[in-house]
């Protein structure tokens, strides 16, 4: 033991919870130590031993400055158990910048004083809840069962009565308890429940197949539609492939009596299990506080954890808005990327060609086709640099997102606002590519920290942040992508003036941490780790500075 | 696939007791496939005419409706130039209780009462909501050079 906890204190483990991990493993060795430990920082109670865990703040409503007045002062060093890395936001507005901006300067102090136990600077948080593809069922079958147990109506009313109130159960059972039957009524609770399954029906021929009924082979619910039980199965199998479950009703035409849990158990038993699945399907479509995950063979689900939340983040890494279910898009609004998206369905055909794939390097005018993230470009041919986004040269270059007016104005206004439109969309498009390409590198992060490891020599720990500087860098790109849209729409003016330098701010600095990050182990540890601070820093500025107004006069943007 | 039980019966049926104005008879190699005749309904402005239809019965049947079109060119807000016929039974409120007697009965039906309010030809609903004396004419009329038998 004495040996194992030695070992993983050398690898930068806190002795106290090396200890605890190593009783819990049983001594197994360092690598289910380390495991266990991983698992427990995911679970903070699941053991009864609380290591300290990241705090999750939401930064997504508007009202909640006052809960971080306390953050600015306790930005200082975190103690040395290397397994946290504390959530801190850096408490910043544009207006009083002075105040909480000496944040910046003493953080960076911070890092000259400890050099490996500088906190990651957290971008925007989200407070959903995910729940995994494999648990949406069990889920719902809980809901289903907390109803039962409290009304004592079957499982087949409960889930109607759940599903009419959109599986808000402390409404429903508010509802219930003021008058049950006419909740009951409402949602379509059958009055009788019973069926007949297997009967031998004399004289009468089944209403589909027309096989006469006289081998116990009858079965019909409280209507009387009396059918055979081999055409009871192929209904029942063809009306949950269509999506359907609670809501089945008896074959016979225009019959209303809702096909209950029970009989379907019973007659059809092979079919159970698929009709609970189809069951829980509509605990998240008919659930207004959840959204599947949008992300192709995801299959979670996500839950708002309340009305006010408006983004969240499946463990796929997806961001989603919950107001307009597409991709998150702050700072622009839901409206505005609607336009945004109709316009370039309109415009595609021009906009494809302008921003196709390659452009030509501006000194030597070989092809260039782009193959990482990153817009600081080297030609191959000639070796120059440029911005891959206004093709000026990368030197001494520094802001490339404002839209210049041309003063000649003998083009016609169609074919300026074109070219205005279009710029916009370049440089919307460039990012959504270079998003595409960063996200592969978060299925890379678990390599590039090996790589580390074994090149620099460093410890698990301290590289482990490389995960972080992934998603922080991937939340730029989003956001960068959609302040195009948000610029494009928004008015000349002061606003527009100080907002165009946020998001040149914020580009320059994803820049940079991106090639840093595509560069791999060939990095300096700390260097990356402070880009990735500074990204989420301006991140963070720009996000608010938006959220708030931007001017006094601003309006405040609700997302 | 073998023709089950039930087509047989119902076919059985169609012949022993056809219904008043609507004949059906399978063809001799498919017995899936019926020819269908409609006469258009009295006081309708199909009345007179006699309207060809074609009907298949898909391996579904009967958990699936069949499948129901005209072949006679017909002046109607919920049936289109194809002969395609919107009826809520021939999709949704598709029950396999329903059977093709009841289905043929639904579409004479629709003939004596059109709904331009649900279309599926919307030049034809519309020229019915605007100015029904003038469709029903135009109903007629095509009555008379489509459907006539004479």
């Amino acid at each position: 033991m004495d040996t194992l906890l030695a070992q993983m204190v050398d690898m930068g483990f806190d002795a106290e919870v090396s200890r605890f991990a190593l009783e819990q493993t049983h001594c197994a060795g360092v690598q289910p130590a380390i495991e266990f430990i991983y698992a427990m920082n995911d679970k903070p109670n699941a053991a009864g031993f609380k290591p300290s865990t990241p705090q999750r703040q939401t930064t997504t409503t508007i009202d909640n400055n006052n809960n971080n007045n306390n953050n600015t002062s306790s930005l200082g060093r975190q103690g040395t158990s290397s397994l946290s890395q504390p959530t801190k936001k850096i408490r910043t507005s544009i207006r009083d910048s002075n105040e909480s901006f000496d944040s910046d300067e003493e953080y960076y102090q911070d890092v000259d004083d400890y050099e490996f136990d500088s906190p990651i600077v957290e971008v925007a948080n989200v407070t959903n809840t995910v729940i995994q593809a494999s648990e949406i069922a069990k889920t719902a079958l809980k809901e289903i069962e907390k109803i039962t147990n409290i009304t004592d109506a079957t499982p087949c009313a409960a889930t109607l009565m759940l599903l009419k109130y959109q599986w808000n159960s402390n409404k429903l059972l508010e509802q219930y308890y003021e008058d049950p039957d006419r909740v009951m009524k409402q949602a379509g609770v059958p009055e009788k429940e019973e069926f007949t399954a297997f009967a031998s029906v004399k004289g009468e021929d089944c209403i589909v197949c027309m096989d006469d009924l006289s081998r116990k082979n009858g079965c019909f619910l409280s209507c009387n539609h009396a059918a055979c039980v081999q055409c009871w199965t192929t209904y029942v199998e063809g009306k949950i492939s269509e999506g359907e479950s609670i809501s089945m009703t008896c074959l016979a035409y225009k019959c209303g009596t809702i096909v209950s849990d029970s009989f379907i158990k019973k007659v059809i038993p092979q079919y159970y299990n698929k009709y609970l699945e189809r069951l829980a399907l509509t605990f998240v479509d008919k659930n207004p506080n959840m959204r599947w995950c949008p992300t192709a063979g995801c299959g979670n689900a996500l839950k708002a954890d309340s009305q006010s939340e408006s983004i969240a983040q499946c463990t796929c890494g997806f961001r989603i808005c919950f107001k307009c279910n597409q991709e998150s898009h702050i700072p622009a609004s839901c409206d505005q990327v609607k336009q945004w998206k109709k316009k370039c369905e309109d415009d595609s055909e021009t906009a494809n060609w302008i921003s196709s794939h390659t452009q030509d390097c501006p000194k030597c005018h070989s092809a260039i086709e782009k193959n990482g993230g990153c817009n600081h470009m080297s030609c191959k041919k000639c070796t120059h640099e440029f911005c891959w986004i206004c093709m000026g040269n990368w030197k001494g270059h520094s802001n490339c997102n404002a839209y210049k007016k041309e003063e000649n104005s003998n083009k016609s206004e169609t074919k300026k606002a074109l070219e205005r439109y279009l710029f916009y969309f370049h440089r919307y498009n460039t990012h959504e590519q270079s998003k595409k390409f960063e996200t592969k590198l978060r299925k890379g992060a678990l390599d590039t920290i090996m790589a580390f490891q074994n090149k620099k020599d460093k410890r698990w720990i301290d590289v482990k942040f490389i995960e972080t500087s992934t998603e922080v860098l991937i939340q730029c790109r989003r956001t960068l992508k959609y302040t195009y849209v948000f610029g494009f729409y928004l008015q000349d003016g002061a606003e527009k003036n100080l907002f165009e330098y946020l998001q040149n701010d914020l580009e320059r600095t994803t820049e940079n941490l991106s090639g840093m990050l595509e560069k791999g182990e060939d990095q300096n540890v700390q260097q990356l780790k402070e880009m990735t601070n500074l990204a989420s820093t301006k991140l963070n500025h720009l996000i608010e500075g938006v959220e708030e107004g931007l001017t006094a006069h601003g309006t405040k943007k609700k997302f | 696939m073998m023709l089950s039980k039930r087509i047989v019966k119902e076919t059985q049926r169609l012949m022993s007791e056809p219904v008043p104005g609507i004949s059906a008879s399978p063809l001799n190699d498919n017995l899936r496939y019926f020819n269908v005749a409609i006469s258009g309904p009295v006081e309708s402005p199909f009345e007179g005419g006699v309207f060809h239809l074609e009907l298949f019965l898909t391996d579904d049947y009967p958990m699936a409706a069949p499948k129901v079109r005209f072949l006679t060119k017909i002046y109607h807000p919920n049936i289109d130039k194809l002969g395609r016929i919107c009826l809520d039974i021939l999709k949704d409120k598709w029950s396999p209780a329903l059977q093709i007697r009841t289905v043929l009965l639904s579409i004479q039906a629709l003939l004596s009462a059109p709904n331009p309010d649900d279309p599926l030809a919307n030049d034809v609903a519309e020229h019915w909501k605007s100015n029904e004396k003038d469709a029903i004419a135009t109903a007629r009329d095509w009555t008379k050079r489509y459907a006539n038998t004479q």
